[in-house]
């Protein structure tokens, strides 16, 4: 996918602001505080329908405002796309695809396949499960709406669960109530694992790859899927679980505790990786998991990568954006504080791109055309 | 909008209380009702009063009634041995107005979801499975909103039944039922009622 166009209305700080990209590399800099950011946040609320920093659309419009839009022209092949995303203060978020509403936002995940690296990815060797798991879904969903659906379904009916077992304590236990979830759960939850086992087998090939090409280091990496469903039955876990969920009152098994762990030279990472080693890891998970929405889409994703290169050595820096441009047709936004830093590895590295400066005080976007000659 | 009754400020705002009445929707109807003679509005409000202190829940099947058991329960020309589950009054009478249907209903008054409070108990699931063996129900349809609740709501009650010798049927997927199912056109409902397939050979969504 290309993105061609922008334009922004009201939307964080730019209430009116129209892009053209020409190039396959693109670069936003300016300081911090400028909106950098904000820019590449509405090319990823154009993809998956939510903005990556903000939970609350209301707090996306510009202050003072009652709506904001967001408009992509997309290149794919020799057809073109138009996504455009709406939000009325108050009001229900629309999502148009080629003028035609989306039904709901879900619908549109995987249309425009996106791939993004932040700074906060790297909780990902260091929080809980749940932003491994996030981090693996978020790919699979954008090319398999039936893992989209049992997932949806899941964590509804895990919701519904856990509520029931609250309520234990005063209506009692009603038996034939909790085996209805405990039955409704398995064929989800069986589709789920399933799906995820297949997809650590295929990902991990590409991201060794991955690892390898940008890295230029020689430690061994992997990543192994962990799930109390690959060694019990789930429907007798749930019943052996069961005094033990009604007196926590949640639900102890099932593919809501599934982990993937991160091991480099077999050890788990986030004790013995140093923070640039770390980086890199985490640039080949997300190159690799480009890979793999490529590979089932046929669509190449776009890929933002929002301010991760400081403290990165410039050769990892170099290595990973001539990987990516020589490798093949993706489309990479950056942003960084130091113009200097990205545009002279750009330069050097004959990667042709284009530089958006972004000034403080007015949004404005100067436009300067870097192409290598 | 500036009154210069207090007395119509008040009846304009009773009535923008309904359901998708505006302000100035609620202003013509008032307008409206003041242009008629003394005895229509009384005629009009006594109806109202008359309804809600009157108005009774069918002891049968939960519907909506004047008297202890409504008019569908009592037709005799009606096959007693079909059940037809659904949430709530509403899609009684969407089913009804699709002319495709001639068994009684059972209006369970929502469907189960403790993440809204609403158990088993709370809506008519035991009245249906009594009702169920009392009168020798051979056909029990299930017209709920194919949402997770309804599905769960569905999968409990066909395990309350099971053992019994009793046909358990939904309405065929792909058409909008239940909460839906007013808003369905009649036709399609009618033909998703005719076409309706025995429970569990319906699940793959
Ligand atoms: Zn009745």
């Amino acid at each position: 996918m290309l993105l061609q166009s922008i334009k922004l209305t009201q939307f964080k700080n730019y209430s009116a602001t129209q892009l053209q990209f020409g190039e396959r590399t693109i670069l936003f800099t300016g300081n911090n505080g400028a909106g950098k950011t904000n820019l590449l946040d509405a090319i990823y609320m154009l993809s998956l329908g939510k903005s990556r920093y903000i939970p609350r659309d209301s707090k996306l419009i510009i202050h003072g405002e009652d709506f904001f839009r967001i408009e992509g022209k997309y290149q794919h092949l020799s057809a073109t796309d138009l996504v455009v995303i709406k939000y009325p203060k108050g009001g229900k978020k629309e999502i148009l695809l080629n003028a035609k509403k989306r039904e709901r936002i879900s619908d549109h995940v995987g249309a425009i396949p996106l791939v993004m690296i932040g700074p906060r990815d790297i909780q990902l060797f260091f929080e809980g499960s749940a932003d491994r798991r996030k981090f693996i879904d978020a790919g699979i969903c954008q090319y398999d709406k039936a893992y989209l659906h049992h997932l949806i379904t899941y964590n509804r009916l895990l919701l519904q669960r856990n509520s029931y077992l609250k309520s234990i304590k005063s209506t009692g236990l009603n038996e034939a109530l909790l085996s209805s979830y405990d039955q409704q759960l398995l064929e989800p939850a069986e589709f789920i694992k399933k799906v995820r086992e297949q997809f650590i087998q295929d990902f991990s090939l590409l991201f060794m790859e991955a690892y390898k090409s940008i890295s230029g280091d020689r430690e061994a990496v992997s990543c192994d899927y962990r799930s109390q469903l690959l060694t019990y039955d789930f429907a007798t876990a749930l019943i052996e679980a069961r005094q033990k969920d009604m007196i926590l009152q949640r639900t102890t098994v099932g593919i809501h505790k599934d982990d993937i762990i991160f091991k480099m030279n077999g050890q788990v990472l986030k004790q013995f990786g140093s923070e640039g080693q770390m980086k890199s890891f985490l640039i080949s998970l997300k190159l690799a998991m480009k890979e793999k929405i490529k590979a089932e889409t046929g669509k190449t994703p776009i890929l933002l990568i929002d301010d991760i290169f400081a403290k990165l050595d410039a050769d990892r820096v170099r290595n990973l954006l001539t990987y990516i441009h020589h490798y093949d047709d993706t489309q990479i936004f950056i942003t960084d504080t130091d113009a200097d830093r990205v545009s002279s590895i750009l330069k050097d590295s004959s990667i042709t791109h284009e530089v958006y400066y972004i000034d403080e005080n007015s949004p404005r976007l100067i436009h300067e055309n870097n192409s290598n000659r | 909008m500036g009154y210069s009754s207090k007395l119509i400020e008040r009846t304009v705002e009773e009535f923008s209380q309904l359901p998708s009445i505006g302000k100035k929707s609620a202003f013509r109807l008032v307008l409206h009702l003041i242009s008629q003679p003394q005895d229509k509005v009384k005629e009009f409000t006594d109806a109202i009063n008359h309804m809600k202190a009157n108005l009774k829940t069918c002891a049968e099947c939960y519907n909506l009634s004047d008297e202890a058991v409504c008019s569908i329960c009592k037709n005799l020309s009606r096959q007693r041995t079909t059940i037809c589950v659904v949430e709530s009054v509403r899609d009684v009478i969407a089913i009804e107005e699709t002319d495709h249907y001639n068994g009684l209903y059972h209006v369970l008054g929502g469907v189960i979801s403790p993440l809204e409070g609403i158990g088993a108990d709370d809506i008519k699931i035991q009245e249906l499975i009594d009702r169920i063996s009392a009168q020798g129900v051979t056909e029990v349809i299930m017209a709920l909103s194919p949402t997770i609740e309804g599905d769960t709501t569905i999968f409990y009650i066909s395990k309350l039944l099971q053992g019994k010798a009793i046909n358990i049927t939904t309405l065929s997927r792909g058409v909008a039922f239940g909460s839906e199912l007013v808003y369905t056109d009649e036709l399609t409902l009618g033909r998703s009622i005719l076409a309706r397939v025995p429970y569990g050979q319906n699940h793959d969504k």
